[in-house]
């Protein structure tokens, strides 16, 4: 960079000029170098929450500081670079990290929460406020999307605000009162709600219910007695300083209710999971049902001994099959509570059969265990019933304990396991077993299986929605701190990415067992279902949703991680929508690149003599503006203003310029317009010459020698492509926004579809809203990135005036799989990744 | 401080790991026992130092910086008791100066926090090969 600014015999004015510029382009190196260094902290945070790794609470409060530090400084070269226009961020800074030292000091919960929390509002962060059962029902049913439950939750200010006045304020009655009506909304306007209280910090379960509000006007002074009954209970051995929050939840009528425990060896020394069953208002069902609602201290140790309980061993892995029922005798005309009598033909050509939980019942229940075993990372016990509608709901959980794991039985059984595949990265710690599934592009994901074993090449966002339904991944492509990680950590399922060969070594339809421990230098996938190697290794070093340090990261993270801000053109694109700190990078990096983009026209001084045109073989104009041997050697210095494409030392550019030159990209036959599109093109032309920047079809590329912003219009399209190309794959990165367009409002929102097909296909992890794409490509390596960026030029070619020719739907497909060379049908489902050459990490 | 109640087997490795973060007792001692080492896991110094006083282990896991005595001095004197014992140090705050330091002082490996669980059970194994070669060495 030196040498663009070090030229002997300057007059003066040059010579400041060239220090304001300097100065200008050190402030924005600086600002890209700690994003990307704030970048690879908050990825190595995430990665914490996989399990892989052992950290303490000296760590997360090191990152905090060392994040917090280049976030600040972030923030104040933007505010050197821009003349102090965004002095408003330090404010934003400041507040946000007080909330994340209050957090680390244990304080109370930060983020100020309302006293009436919706389950879709808390999570393991919120756990402070509401205790651990709660936050632990509320995870499950809307991150995990488990048969859980639905409710809101009283936090414990909100207990407080209750308790300190004889009459509930009216706000927190109001409050109290909307989410009871919305929770009624979503499960039925005649559901009583069931209040139950609990101790913040002890051993909080889920508890047994106090009280049944039918009324929403009664539940304020329902809350009330049911507090003070506990409080009653506890006497006086109710320590004064400890918290308590209330949960209000639906409580259908029950047809059918029972207790499962996901690892039972009293019945059998096989590894099974329990189930036990009965009918409420039936002899022997009261104490049973008793010991279903029971706290946790329910043992259910007499369950097969009531009278009028049914019990079945099931299988703990897909598709949970019964290993032995027992099933209480009925008369012939017994009329089951889920319909028909126990004769009735059923839709695959089996009797219904007398067991009052049907088998597809009974399956689906243990499923839904089994994925609460696996989010919780412990075997447990769970209450649950079936409605009259026969929906099936979990209403308690609660960790059974831990049995000692002798290693003998443990070198004994991989003695004897035949290993199928070796290697690979564990992106999620954790144990899973189930028959192959290899996913394809095109693949609906509604289509997979529950509970099987997705194998891929690529491990590429657009294989999140699989995420939900198997129950382990393995890819041959793909690294473990891309987004597929991160969805992979957040439903906790076991994944292995880069496993070579895996498509060849693990067939379509095969039994295995994929081994993505925590302690072996990568993972292993065995032949067939071995049960014993998914309880010794499920329950091992692995970290827990109980651990205090979790639950501490994961409200860190809430404060760091979400990208909020994604629209540089939204309304709440300010210093004040800034809700994390990846928004105000985010946020620094745009309005940096904003103002090297916009220079002639806010800082005119500085115009000139920068800024080279480049010579292409296209008819395109694009200058380039070098902040940092992004030129050869010399070049800067030589004569003219005009540069070659050889004279270019900035990797990205180079890479992309490939595919924006290559011939095929470029089309000469003209596009066919309709009136609509005229009309709607005159509004944007309109705009265009009346920008008030100068800069409107001006095409500018920032470049450093691993660094390329390139702001490109293009027709009536608006481009930008920032893309970090280096040796190093963690910190390459590929950001590439599209938006406008000359045509009718659907014929843009199909372009945006278009491209949102061609960017999954190549591995990007994509926003659309209306006609703006954002596309995201992380982590890979330099080949990759190289062929990436060759397909974008490709592709910003392509686009030129692509929306006036996608005049219907058919259109999209085809010309998505023209580009990126599929079937139709696999272009038009979209999103499923393409394997080879286009696009390697995600 | 948790201890584990089995009957000692000669045959087995004997691990102690000291860190007064319970989080990182919690997930190393089953990862090691599932390795088939003997593991025991304290969260305070003197109490650690009380068992070393008393008891040999093969193979020493300490944190750095902890109240009461810290894991220098506890290096120091796990050292001076048996300095055939291997000692890995990890740290939150690994610096230059307390790694050479650890080094002189005799430790094995110093191993930053945050470490994968893979790489600290390949450190123990590497001691147990150098502690097998010292052996044959000294036989022969």
């Amino acid at each position: 960079m030196g040498k663009l600014f070090s030229r002997p015999g300057q007059d003066r004015p040059k010579q400041s000029r060239s220090v304001a510029m300097r100065s200008l382009f050190h402030n924005f190196r600086l600002i890209l170098e700690h994003n990307t260094d704030a970048l690879e902290l908050m990825a190595s945070l995430e990665r914490a929450l996989g399990g892989e790794y052992i950290f303490d609470r000296a760590y997360l409060e090191k990152s905090v500081r060392d994040l917090g530090l280049l976030v600040q400084r972030t923030v104040y070269r933007l505010n050197n670079l821009t003349g102090d226009r965004y002095v408003e961020l330090f404010d934003r800074y400041q507040a946000l990290r007080t909330l994340l030292d209050d957090i680390l000091a244990d304080g109370p919960d930060p983020a100020n929460l309302p006293p009436v929390l919706s389950f879709t509002d808390i999570g393991w962060e919120t756990e402070q406020a509401v205790g651990a059962g709660v936050a632990c029902l509320a995870e499950l049913k809307h991150r995990f999307g488990l048969p859980v439950q639905d409710g809101f939750a009283l936090t414990a200010m909100g207990v407080s605000q209750l308790l300190a006045q004889p009459t509930c304020p009216p706000e927190l009655k109001e409050s109290l009162q909307r989410e009871a009506a919305a929770l009624r909304r979503r499960c039925g306007r005649a559901c009583p709600l069931a209040v139950a209280v609990h101790q913040i910090g002890a051993d909080d379960g889920v508890r047994e219910p106090l009280a049944l509000a039918r009324h929403l006007d009664d539940l304020p002074l329902v809350i009330r007695i049911a507090l003070e009954r506990h409080l009653a209970r506890a006497g006086a051995g109710f320590p004064e300083a400890a918290a308590l929050s209330v949960s209000v939840r639906e409580a259908p009528e029950p047809v059918l209710c029972g207790l499962v425990r996901t690892l039972d060896h009293t019945a059998s020394r096989r590894d099974a999971l329990s189930v036990s069953v009965s009918q409420p208002g039936t002899p022997g069902a009261r104490a049973h049902a008793k010991d279903c609602a029971k706290d946790c201290a329910a043992t259910g140790a007499d369950l097969g001994q009531a009278a009028a309980v049914e019990r079945h061993l099931v299988r703990r892995s897909y598709p949970f099959r019964a290993l032995r029922s027992e099933i209480l005798a009925k008369p012939s005309r017994f009329e089951h509570p889920d319909g028909g009598p126990p004769l009735s033909l059923l839709r695959n050509g089996l009797l219904r059969g007398t067991a009052l939980l049907s088998s597809k019942t009974l399956g689906d229940l243990a499923e839904a265990c089994m994925a609460v075993e696996r989010v919780l990372n412990a075997p447990q016990e769970l209450g649950w019933l079936l409605t009259p509608r026969g929906r099936l709901l979990l209403t308690s959980t609660r960790p059974l304990a831990r049995s000692e794991q002798d290693p003998q039985e443990l070198d004994e059984l991989l003695a004897g396991a035949v290993p199928l595949a070796h290697g690979g990265n564990v992106a999620q710690a954790g144990v899973g077993a189930g028959r192959v599934v290899h996913v394809r592009p095109g693949d609906n994901p509604e289509d997979f299986p529950l509970g099987a074993v997705a194998v891929a090449h690529v491990a590429a966002p657009a294989l999140s929605p699989v995420l939900r339904r198997a129950s382990a991944l393995v890819t041959e492509v793909g690294t473990t701190v891309g987004h597929l990680a991160t969805i992979a950590r957040e439903y906790r399922v076991p994944a292995l990415f880069g496993l070579h060969d895996a498509l060849t070594l693990l067939p379509a339809g095969s039994d295995v067992t994929v081994d993505a421990t925590a302690d072996a230098q990568g993972g292993a996938v065995y032949q067939g279902v071995l049960e014993p190697l998914l309880r010794l290794r499920a329950f091992g070093p692995e970290l827990d949703p109980g651990d205090p340090e979790y639950a501490m990261l994961r409200r860190i993270l809430r404060l760091i991680q979400p990208l909020n801000l994604i629209d540089p053109d939204a309304a709440d694109f300010t210093p004040a929508g800034c809700r994390t700190f990846h928004d105000l990078i985010h946020f620094a990096h745009e309005k940096a690149v904003e103002e090297l983009a916009e220079i002639h026209a806010r800082q005119p001084g500085l115009s000139g003599a920068d800024a080279r045109r480049l010579r292409l073989n296209v008819p395109m104009d694009i200058r380039v503006l070098d902040i940092g041997e992004g030129l050869g050697e010399g070049v800067a210095e030589q004569a003219g203003r005009e540069i070659a494409v050889e004279q270019l030392e900035c990797l990205p550019l180079r890479a992309f310029l490939r595919g924006l030159c290559s011939r095929d990209a470029w089309r000469t036959d003209a596009a066919s317009l309709s009136a609509g599109d005229v009309l709607g093109g005159l509004r944007k032309t309109f705009e265009l010459l009346n920008d008030p920047t100068g800069a409107a079809g001006q095409n500018l590329a920032i470049v450093a020698r691993g660094y390329m912003n390139l702001s490109l219009r293009l027709g009536y399209h608006f481009s930008v492509v920032d893309a970090h190309l280096g040796d190093n794959p963690n910190q390459n990165s590929i950001y590439f926004r599209f938006v406008g367009g000359l045509a009718d409002e659907h014929r843009r929102e199909r372009r945006a579809k278009l491209i949102r097909i061609i960017l999954e296909g190549l591995g990007f992890q994509v926003v659309v809203n209306q006609d703006l794409v954002v596309g995201k490509f992380k982590v890979a390596d330099r080949p990759d990135m190289e062929a990436v960026l060759a397909r974008l030029g490709e592709l910003t070619a392509f686009t030129r005036q692509l929306d006036t020719d996608l005049g219907t739907d058919q259109a999209v497909a085809s010309q998505a799989g023209t580009f990126l060379g599929l079937p139709e049908q696999d272009a038009a489902s979209g999103p499923m990744p393409g394997p080879g050459g286009k696009g390697g990490g995600t | 401080m948790t201890e584990d109640t089995r009957p000692a087997s000669p045959a087995k490795t004997r691990i102690l790991i000291l860190d007064d973060e319970p989080i990182v007792c919690k997930r190393l001692k089953p990862a090691f026992q599932k390795a088939g080492y003997e593991v025991e896991t304290f969260t305070d110094s003197a109490s650690a130092l009380a068992r070393v006083e008393g008891t040999r282990f093969d193979i020493v896991i300490t944190d750095l910086k902890m109240e009461g005595v810290d894991g220098m001095h506890f290096l120091t004197r796990v050292k001076e008791l048996s300095p055939e014992t291997g000692v890995v140090v990890i740290t939150g705050f690994a610096t230059l100066d307390t790694a050479k330091e650890s080094f002189r002082k005799g430790a094995f490996d110093f191993v930053a926090k945050p470490f994968k669980l893979s790489d600290i059970l390949d450190t123990v194994r590497r001691i147990e090969d150098k502690q097998r070669l010292d052996k044959g060495l000294r036989a022969g």
